[in-house]
Formats: C-alpha cells, structure tokens, sequence
C-alpha cells in the first residue's frame, strides 16, 4: 500500500513536471517571437500613413538587423506596448522606445546635457537616442559603418549643426565655424588619412553629457579644457601643467590660456601650416593677444609692449616679412612649459640664455646675455640707446638748422649782390 | 696737381671722380636698402623692400653695396696715402684753422658785416668738411654694419646693449650721411647759383680759370705763378 503511494506520489510529481514544461513549451509556442514579427515585416511595401499623410515604411531588414549590437535582443523587449497581444495586424501607433531600460546610465546623462534638458521640456526636434545612433540596425561604436564612428558621427553632428535654418533657429554656432573643423589637423587626419584616433566632434564636446560652454560641467568650458584635450596630448599636457599658464589655470585665474587660446578650436591646425595660430609668423600675433594688452599687463604687472619691441627688433621685422628661420616668442620662451625668467628652468633665466641664444647664435656668451631683451628707447629700458638716440637726434636737428641758415645767408647774400 | 690746359685747369683726376661715382651709387643704394628696413613699417617702407626683391635681397643687396663702399674708401686710402700725386692733393684737404677763419669771414661778408670776402684755396671749408664728413661717416657706418652683419662674432664677443646702441647708431649715422649728401651736396653741386644747374666738374673734371679765379684765388694765383 504504501509502495502504491509513493509511486503515486511519483507520478503526481512527472505530471507536474511534464505539465510545466508542456506550458512552457506552449507559451514559448505561442508567444511572439522575432521571427514572427518578421513575418509581417519582411515586407518591404509594408508602411503606415503619418498624421502628415506620409508614407512610412515599416519594413525591417533582417540582414541588418542580424548585423546590429541588438541582435540578439526580442522586438518585444523595445517595442513592449506589443507584448502579450495577441491580434494582428497591431495597432499602427506604438509607443515610443525607450531605451532607458537596458542604457539607465547614459538616460541619466542625456537627460542633464543641452539636447536632453531641452527634449525633456517638450520640444521634441531635439535628438534622442535614435537621432544620433539609428532604430533597428544600430552597430559597435567601433565598426566604422556605426553612425556614431568616427567618421560617421560628424555627419550625424553635422546634419543639424551645419543646417542653417536649425541653427539660426536655436541660435547655434555659426555653420562656418562648425565647418572649419574639415581643414583643421583633426578633421584632414580623419578625412584624409582615415586615422581614427583623431579628434572628431564626441572626443572634445563630449557625447551623451553635451553642455553650454558657460555650464562648469562642459567640457569645452574654460576649466576642463587642458584635460579635454589631454586624452590624446598626454605628455603635452604635464609640460603645461608645469608651466606659469598652466599654474595660473590651476589656481583659478582665469584670464591664463589654455590650449584653445593659442591653437584656436575647430580651425586647429600644425604649427607647420601657415594659416596656423602657432606657425612661426602668427605666433608673435597670438601671444600679443594678451602680452600687449594693456589692461592684462597691468592687472598681472607682466612686462607689457612685447609685441612692438619684438616688432622693433631684427627678428620682428624678418618674421613680419615672412621669415620663417628667425626666432619668434616660442623659439626663445617655449610654448607649453613656458616659465617666468626668475625660475631657474625657464629658457630665459639670465644662466640659460646664453644656451637659448646659443641655439641659434652659437657665439653667444653669458656677457652677451647681460642685457634686456626686449628693449624700447626710453630711459627705463635702455639708458645707452636712449642716450645715443637722443645724441642724434640733436646733432642732426642742429646741423639741419645750421645748413638751413646758411643757405639762407647765402642766399640772402646773393640778393643783396654779394657773389 | 692741377695743370692748366687751354682756358681750364683739371681739377679732378679721372680715379678721383671713378671714385666719386662708385661711392654716390654705392650711397644711393645703401640708403634706399637701408631705409626700406629702419621704415619698414610704412608703406613706402614696404614697397621699396618690394622692389628690392623681398627681405632676404633686400639685405643682400645692402651687404654688395657696403662692400663696393668700403673697397672704395680703402682704394682712395692707398691711393692718397701711396700715391706722391694723390697724396699732395690729399693734404689739401687737411682742417685748418684758417678754415674756421675763412667760414667766419664768409658769414661777416652775406651780412654785410665786412666787405672783405675770404680767398680760398684748392679746397674751400665747406669741401673740406663733406670730404671729412664722408670719411668719418663710411668709418662709423662700416664698423657699426660689419657689427651687425657678422651678429654671430659680435654676439661672442659684445653684450646685448652694445649691439642695441650699434642698431641705433647705424640707423642715425646713416639718416644724418643722407641729410648732409642729399640737401647739403645736392644743394652745393646742384642748385648753388654759381653751379646752376650742376657742376659739371664731377664728370670732366674741369673748372675754368674764371670760375678758378673767382671761387678759388689762391689757389688760381698759385697756378699763375708757377
């Protein structure tokens, strides 16, 4: 007797088993898999009509679609108003995907970003997700056809920012401006070179996390710049932070460039070219920016008047001729780890000049380094040529008036019938 | 050594007035060169460093130039130092008091201060002081440019402020020869009512006993005498 019930027993608990996974095997039977869904959209004349009258396709290529990061992922699992339901054809208006669901992290940063905020209070010609990354055939950020690649994501950038009635519309960066990015160094070594290192629009600006430049959190804010651009100039980047601008930046004075400040943004380009902030010619310009303002010379008390006493010099003459083997502010001061003279490491501390001149005048001494540099004819700066100036300018004047005179003399001279 | 030939005297030996026509080309080339750098900033600055083939010509053509200026003055040198013609001449030209006196008295005469008019020789005060203006001028203007020219030594060997006062005396020196050949000279061998319209002595190197006699009595009585 008890033999029977347990083998009852037994039975009981195959039944069950076979049961659930007869149910299981119905639900799986039944509900809706990808496959079924294919079934209606395979077809490419498959399409609704929009509130507008147009035409909209709902065909989904499945060779794309077997190619895409989300493969593996049910279209129910996106489309989930569509769970459960068991008529077909569907009702035509679904809701909205949201993405947040599986991507909560990169929700919550667009959501604080510029294209999020703005979304989010309603108006809805922002991009979302799918502007930028694609519906149904999204690829790996590092497959070259995703639309977030390198080379493909400054077409999606672009697609709004160099639309001028979109920017005039939202007040944007001037379509030149955004433009100008093709000829830098960034934009010609992607579209040139195909090297996908470079810096496209995601690397500076940022991607999900897009802010107004004035917000501290942007990345192209004043602040964040120097580390912005140092994800790729590593070592471009210690030098700087050593340097009397770099200090300055760190210590919050904000007035101190930054690397934008002399190497210009979108128009970045090699020193080499001349069209560059940094080539030999414009540099002396780019410095002056700040080294011959007055307002900025005074309020840090830096020596002011560089750029016309360099002008004034051989060397600012030759570079304003076009010059190029003559020395400018960099070939004398550095660029990134530019130091104040009173720090021994500086190129222009009194014990180093004598090197720094030496690089190209090799004959150039300690003795030689004795004197200013930046020399103006006043008595401040230089007492011998203010002196011999001024020796000069009286014996010329003088002798001027003595010719004057005795011409004159003579001429009155003559009238008078003296021959 | 002037000779009497016919109704004129040479006054002007052909070596001297070769000489005079290398330095005035070598001069006038130099300035335009030069000035075109110490004005660069304006526009007439700009264009004449246009005209002379850029920066870098511009400099060459300056150097070329200081180089016929400076082989000219050492070639007058030898010459009036070597030569027993020449060098008599050359003694002419040495300042002398009676030149001051002679200057004085030029002054006394337009004023009508005294009738008398001084009597030169060979070579009047205001001959003797371009001849000696020109000499100390190409000096100093040779070595403040060779300073300049060969930065590389004089780095070695000079402190910055040496080389600024160099720049600086270079730039005057050479604004103060232009004034003193371009209005003073122009003035004496061009629009002087005796000479007007020129001289012509730079060129055949001959003056007439008129004009010998009237601009330079002694110098005429000399002659007469031997």
């Amino acid at each position: 007797m008890e033999k029977v019930s347990m083998s009852r027993k037994t039975a009981l608990i195959f039944f069950l088993v076979f049961l659930i996974s007869f149910a299981a095997f119905l639900y799986q039977a039944w509900s809706q898999t990808n496959e079924e869904c294919i079934g209606c959209h395979e077809d490419k004349s498959l399409a609704k009509k929009s509130a507008s009258g147009e035409e909209i396709s709902l065909f989904v290529d499945q060779k794309e679609f077997a190619r895409s990061v989300h493969k593996k992922i049910n279209c129910i699992d996106c489309h989930a108003d569509l769970k459960g339901i068991k008529e077909f054809p569907h009702k035509e208006t679904l809701m909205k995907v949201e993405c947040k669901g599986c991507h909560e992290k990169e929700y919550s940063t667009y959501t604080q970003s510029v294209h999020g905020k703005a979304f989010l209070k309603g108006d809805k010609n922002l991009p979302t997700c799918a502007t930028c990354h694609g519906k149904h055939y999204i690829l790996c950020a590092t497959d070259p056809e995703c639309s977030t690649s390198p080379i493909k994501q400054i077409k999606v950038c672009t697609k709004c920012h160099e639309d001028r009635k979109i920017v005039a519309k939202y007040n944007l960066p001037g379509v030149d401006f955004i433009k100008s990015y093709e000829k830098s160094i960034h934009g010609r070594a992607i579209a040139e070179k195909g090297l996908v290192v470079s810096a496209v629009c995601s690397d500076c600006h940022g991607s999900h996390e897009i802010k107004p430049i004035d917000d501290p959190g942007s990345l192209k804010n004043k602040v964040n710049i120097p580390a912005v651009c140092s994800k790729c100039h590593k070592s471009v980047y210690a030098e700087y932070s050593q340097s009397i601008h770099g200090q300055a930046i760190a210590k919050g004075i904000m007035d101190s460039p930054v690397c934008t400040d002399c190497h210009g943004e979108h128009t970045i380009a090699a020193s080499s070219d001349p069209t560059s902030k940094v080539s030999p010619k414009n540099i002396p310009k780019t410095c002056s920016r700040c080294h011959a303002d007055v307002k900025l010379t005074e309020k840090y008390g830096i020596p002011g008047a560089r750029y016309q006493t360099y002008l004034d010099s051989y060397h600012g003459m030759a570079s304003k001729f076009g010059e190029t083997i003559v020395a400018n502010c960099a070939s004398c001061h550095g660029f990134h780890g530019i130091l104040p003279s009173s720090d021994p490491r500086s190129l222009i501390n009194k014990a180093n000049l004598p090197e720094t001149c030496g690089k190209c005048h090799p004959g150039a001494t300690k003795k030689f380094a004795l004197g200013k540099i930046h020399v103006e004819a006043t008595k401040e700066s230089s007492l011998g040529k203010y002196y011999v100036r001024q020796f000069y300018i009286w014996f010329i004047s003088i002798l001027v008036v003595c010719f004057v005179s005795y011409v004159g003399l003579e001429m009155y001279g003559y009238l008078r019938g003296r021959k | 050594m002037e000779s009497i030939k016919g109704n004129y005297v040479i006054r002007f030996a052909l070596s001297f007035r070769f000489q005079h026509v290398l330095v005035f080309t070598s001069m006038i080339i130099l300035a335009l060169t030069g000035f075109a750098l110490m004005y660069h900033n304006t526009s007439w600055g700009k264009m004449l460093i246009g005209l002379e083939g850029g920066f870098v010509m511009r400099g060459r053509i300056h150097r070329v130039f200081a180089i016929v200026l400076i082989f000219t003055v050492l070639w007058h040198f030898l010459q009036v130092i070597f030569t027993e013609k020449s060098h008599k001449e050359f003694l002419k030209l040495r300042p002398e008091l009676n030149d001051f006196k002679d200057f004085i008295m030029t002054l006394k005469y337009y004023l009508r201060i005294s009738s008398e008019k001084a009597r030169f020789e060979k070579f009047n005060f205001i001959q003797k002081f371009q001849y000696w203006g020109v000499i100390a001028g190409t000096f100093i203007m040779g070595v403040t440019g060779i300073i300049l020219w060969f930065k590389d030594f004089s780095m070695a060997a000079l402190p910055k402020w040496v080389m600024d006062v160099t720049l600086v005396v270079h730039g005057y020196e050479g604004t103060l020869a232009f004034l003193v050949l371009f209005f003073w000279h122009q003035y004496n061998a061009h629009l002087n009512p005796d000479v007007f319209p020129m001289d012509m002595t730079w060129i055949n190197g001959k003056m007439s006993l008129k004009d010998l006699q009237e601009r330079h009595p002694l110098e005429y009585e000399k002659l007469m005498h031997e």
